[in-house]
């Protein structure tokens, strides 16, 4: 056999072997879906099977009685925002860390890993009384706020790939008298393209999906959230599951379209990005 | 990784005056939050009520579509007055959070609902206001007004009732020669044990709400008590004058007898409410626990269903279940002048029959107030008149309720055989000292 | 002059951890010291430690810090295990590639409320349970999956693994991409195969980004909330109970959230601690790898 047909037979088999491992693994998104078809009751009598009869009552239910696209927008609005000033301000801090090996450096990154270890349940009642008292309460604006904790999480996954750049790229570049911002914005950021992919990646799934800071910050109707509607599936004593399961779904469809989109993008990426080495 | 290296493709690209105004923002959004920095000193800021005069902010525990008729008929009946609803979940805890939070921020709203658990707390901090002399108070029933009492006055109007009595399928029942749940707790355990013989899983409980009958016993022996001019059973732990080792070990060790005489396994340590809901309504399962909530999915279903009471421990023993008047609807106590006023007839609406129904058939609860009386749906006509009219019902509150997670976390270890019904006792015991 | 410039690049970032999580963390140390009831700190008393006194002596909190650690530990292993490899195999070429990458990546999508109720489906310990119906299927035993105190902890690290391996493999990916390809084809001519190229090659160039992974999952597990919640309730009995959870039913439940942010402050200590530990393996790692 050439190394060219093992190559071919290797990647068939990986092909095959991934693909049912990821079908495995997708088993309990599949049952998600499914139950969407269906109502309470058969949900109940049959969890796991194809519904007897497909219907759309729990979809049509929520476009006609639920803001789904006024909702829609404001979660684009206060993701879009969010992460975009998060992704900024945590690259921004890592290139200032890494710009200098200096005890002052490390001192200060030291303090923004507290934010890991910081339990966010003992922050929910101050984090709320600032925002009332700045009158943000119940505002985009105020969500965009309190998601911007999440820049040191940005900054400590930009930080580490950061530290792995050559350093050889900066000096050239400091010599031909290009000011710190233009080298941050012009070398750096480009050439931390595959980790800036995986945090805007990370940053929009978690924000788009986060229901807890709206639930508590959010109380009227024009500024909710997408995900804030799986609210209107539950009852005091009783979850109405289908209609859960459809929001929940209903809210997956646009980042899953952001998220294949992006994948289309990546080929020419990699293709004209190829800063390696 | 490459997925979203297309995006910070665009990001890069961005053209360097796009990356000012983007870091302006950033500092104006900063600068929105420092600005509170200063105003943090006054910690809890005081809350207003002081938005327009003709709208009524309102936070419920359910969803928008069981309110609906409720606002829309408040709303034909007073145009005057627009009610602004917001709501969290019925899930308690998520709205427990929540209003605890806001009320921490000062954006309590005009009119709100308060679970039991949360009465001392927001009673202490003045924000409910007192209802007692209200008129519309006068047909709500006496356990309700109890629930919602502190120093004799009454700070929540609740105008319904849950229970949580035995759901069963008739058809199964037959199979072993029943036609209803038998009266006392040995004449359960044998039906159970001739249903496990005709081939039919007899009985299961959901793992977070475990050990059902157990409050039951427990309040008709605090019944009894009373009736005896002494205390009732909680209220003597609390005073101190008994523990849970000496009054609950009992009740647990006939809820064991279960396990012991292989009626249940411990597989219900771990059960979930859907997996138990599921297997009653694909037939193979002849009792649940139940109330009148999933009375609409069970009729869908086709399952020849009714409710029958939870079976007492001695013959003649008085019925009792555990269930609660439902979070009750308060008023802001800050609230002043027109808001107030608007307040108050939004509350004698939801007491008025008009009111009641809309939240019967919105909000699916069994309403009960002494001058309505509910049109209940036929199955559960039995559990509404032995308990929920009669006020017959009863939730353990020890410790702001607190204490019941901890009862079913001992129930489970003792589904599992772990622990003995005095060592739940007494593991009680120790939690309630912590949280004293 | 430099410390100042690159201040000036950390500036954005220290200001909006300093707002938004730093002062109120202040402000909920200042409430551990009192038995404010979480709604009007104006009729808080001060009670000196009292809170941090009750901690100590509560059973049921010290339960849920021995799962959490098993918890912490037992998924950062795993997770480390599974997800190196698979960047791995998702960074070469093969037919369904990206739909096997955006597979493992949407496992960590959806909430947890969700996903709860789904595994509680599946891993019902009655008959009829999905997965004990496929194990009859097969001719074997139905097992009490979340009715037992090891399966059921097990249940949950397991769910743990499989939602959040896909996120830190993609992680990995991230940094796989950025080792340089020359590496590889000099390891080729020399003749080494597939296996040394990754212990020689991948591996030690992977530590960084293990740093960063292994950091992330050791904080996040102690953390952990929604998941056993979600799944067990804690139970069966205090199995699966986390500190979390007893600070949540502590602080809010009940109306202490003074004691609620003592349990915040004396777990952030213990995390600290975790941390600690964490970096200095990690750098001494660097070290002998470098």
């Amino acid at each position: 056999m050439s190394l060219h047909t093992r190559e071919y037979v290797a990647s068939v088999i990986r092909s095959i072997v991934m693909i049912f491992v990821a079908l495995v693994c997708l088993i309990p998104l599949y049952m998600i879906v499914v139950n969407t078809f269906k109502d309470s009751a058969g949900m109940s009598q049959n969890p796991f099977g194809l519904p007897s009869r497909i219907s759309f009552d729990n979809y049509v239910y929520a476009f006609e009685n639920l803001p789904i696209v006024r909702s829609t927008i404001n979660t684009v609005i206060v993701t879009g925002v969010a992460v975009f000033l998060q992704v900024l301000i945590g690259s921004l801090g890592a290139y200032g860390i890494i710009q200098k090996n200096s005890r002052f450096t490390a001192a200060i990154g030291t303090f923004l890993m507290l934010s890991f270890i910081i339990p966010g349940q003992a922050l929910l009642i101050p984090q709320y009384q600032m925002e009332s008292a700045a009158g943000l309460t119940d505002s985009l604006l105020g969500l965009i706020v309190i998601y911007l904790a999440s820049a040191t999480f940005c900054y400590f996954l930009i930080v580490g790939y950061m530290r792995g750049l050559p350093k050889e790229l900066f000096e050239a570049a400091r010599l031909d008298g290009a000011s710190p911002f233009r080298i941050y914005w012009q070398i750096v950021l480009p050439l931390c393209r595959p980790i800036l992919a995986t945090v805007v990646v990370f940053e929009t799934m978690w924000t788009w999906n986060d229901f807890v800071t709206p639930k508590i910050y959010i109380s009227s109707n024009e500024n909710q959230t997408l995900v804030l509607q799986v609210y209107n599936a539950i009852g005091q004593f009783t979850t109405n599951w289908p209609l859960f399961m459809t929001i929940t779904v209903l809210a997956l469809v646009p980042v899953f379209f952001f998220f294949v989109l992006c994948q289309k993008w990546i080929v020419s990426g990699l293709v004209s990005g190829s800063v390696k080495g | 990784m490459s997925v979203g290296e297309s995006v910070s493709k665009v990001v890069g690209r961005c053209p360097e005056r796009k990356g000012k105004e983007i870091i302006m923002r950033i500092g104006r959004s900063i600068v929105a939050a420092l600005s509170s920095i200063a105003i943090m000193a006054s910690m809890g800021a005081c809350g207003s009520a002081n938005a327009d005069e003709g709208t009524l902010t309102f936070l419920g525990n359910n969803n928008q579509n069981a309110y609906q008729g409720l606002l829309d008929g408040f709303e034909k009946k007073y145009p005057d007055v627009k009610v602004k609803f917001s709501t969290v979940t019925g899930a308690q805890s998520g709205y427990q959070e929540t209003l605890q939070t806001r009320i921490s921020g000062g954006k309590l709203p005009d009119v709100y609902i308060l679970p039991p658990e949360q009465l001392s707390d927001v009673v202490k901090s003045n924000l409910a206001k007192d209802l007692s002399d209200e008129s519309f108070m006068k047909d709500i029933g006496q356990t309700s007004r109890d629930m919602y009492s502190q120093g004799g006055k009454v700070y929540g109007m609740s105008v319904s009732g849950w229970v949580r009595a035995l759901c069963f399928n008739k058809d199964l029942l037959a199979k072993a020669g029943y036609d209803n749940i038998p009266a006392t707790w040995d004449e359960f355990k044998e039906m159970c044990k001739k249903l496990k013989a005709a081939g039919v899983t007899p009985y299961l409980e959901a793992s977070d709400t475990i050990g059902v009958p157990i409050p039951a016993w427990i309040a008709q022996a605090s019944a009894e008590n009373v009736k005896n001019g002494k205390k009732t059973i909680d209220q003597a732990i609390a005073d101190g004058d008994t523990t849970f080792e000496k009054a609950y070990t009992p009740y647990y060790a006939k809820w064991d007898e279960l396990f012991k005489e292989g009626i249940l396994n411990s597989d219900v340590s771990g059960l979930s409410a859907e997996s138990v809901v599921s297997e009653f309504t694909s037939g193979r399962l002849a009792i649940m626990p139940s109330g009148s909530w999933d009375i609409p999915t069970l009729s869908k279903t086709g399952i020849n269903f009714e409710y029958g009471t939870i079976p007492m421990l001695k013959k003649g023993d008085t019925p009792y279940a555990e269930g609660s008047p439902d979070p009750a609807y308060a008023i802001n106590a800050k609230l002043s002048g027109k808001k107030l006023e608007n307040a108050e007839k939004f509350l004698a609406y939801v007491a008025s029959p008009e009111g009641l129904k809309a939240i019967q058939d919105g909000l699916g609860l069994a309403t009960a107030t002494e001058s309505y009386s509910a049109k209940v749906d036929p199955t559960f006509q039995n559990v509404y008149d032995t308990y929920i009219k009669t006020g017959h019902f009863y939730m353990q509150f020890l410790a702001e309720g607190a204490m019941r997670p901890e009862g079913y976390t001992q129930m489970q270890q003792l589904a599992l055989g772990s622990i003995t019904p005095e060592q739940a006792g007494k593991n009680m015991d120790e939690k309630y000292a912590t949280l004293r | 002059m430099e410390n100042l410039n690159s201040f000036g690049f950390l500036l954005p970032v220290l200001l909006v951890f300093g707002v938004i999580v730093i002062i109120p963390f202040l402000q909920s140390l200042v409430y551990s010291l009192t038995d404010f009831g979480g709604y009007d700190f104006s009729t808080a008393k001060w009670v000196g430690l009292d809170n941090y006194r009750q901690i100590f002596h509560d059973k049921t909190l010290l339960s849920g810090l021995g799962f959490t650690l098993l918890y912490t530990l037992a998924t950062t292993m795993l997770i480390t295990a599974v997800a190196l490899p698979l960047a791995v195999v998702l960074n070469r070429k093969f037919f369904g590639r990206n739909f096997v990458r955006s597979a493992f990546f949407f496992l960590s999508v959806p909430s947890m409320v969700v996903l709860g109720v789904v595994w509680k489906y599946i891993l019902s310990p009655l008959d009829s349970g999905a997965l004990n119906m496929a194990l009859r299927a097969m001719g074997l035993e139905g097992m009490p999956w979340l009715s037992n105190v090891n399966l059921a902890q097990g249940c949950v690290i397991f769910i743990a693994v499989w939602c959040q391996v896909g996120w830190h493999a993609t992680l990995y990916l991230a940094y796989l991409q950025a080792i340089p390809n020359d590496l590889y084809e000099q390891a080729a001519v020399d003749g080494a195969n597939r296996r040394q190229q990754f212990f020689n090659i991948t591996l030690p160039q992977m530590v960084p980004a293990m740093g960063v992974s292994v950091f992330m999952l050791l904080t996040g597990g102690i953390k952990v909330y929604d998941l056993p919640f979600a799944l067990t309730g804690g139970g069966p009995g205090t199995a699966t109970l986390t500190v979390t959870q007893s600070i949540i039913q502590t602080g809010i439940s009940s109306g202490r959230y003074g004691l609620g942010s003592a349990l915040g402050v004396v777990f952030f200590l213990c995390c600290c601690l975790l941390v600690v530990l964490q970096q200095v393996v990690t750098k001494a790692i660097e070290r002998r790898l470098s």
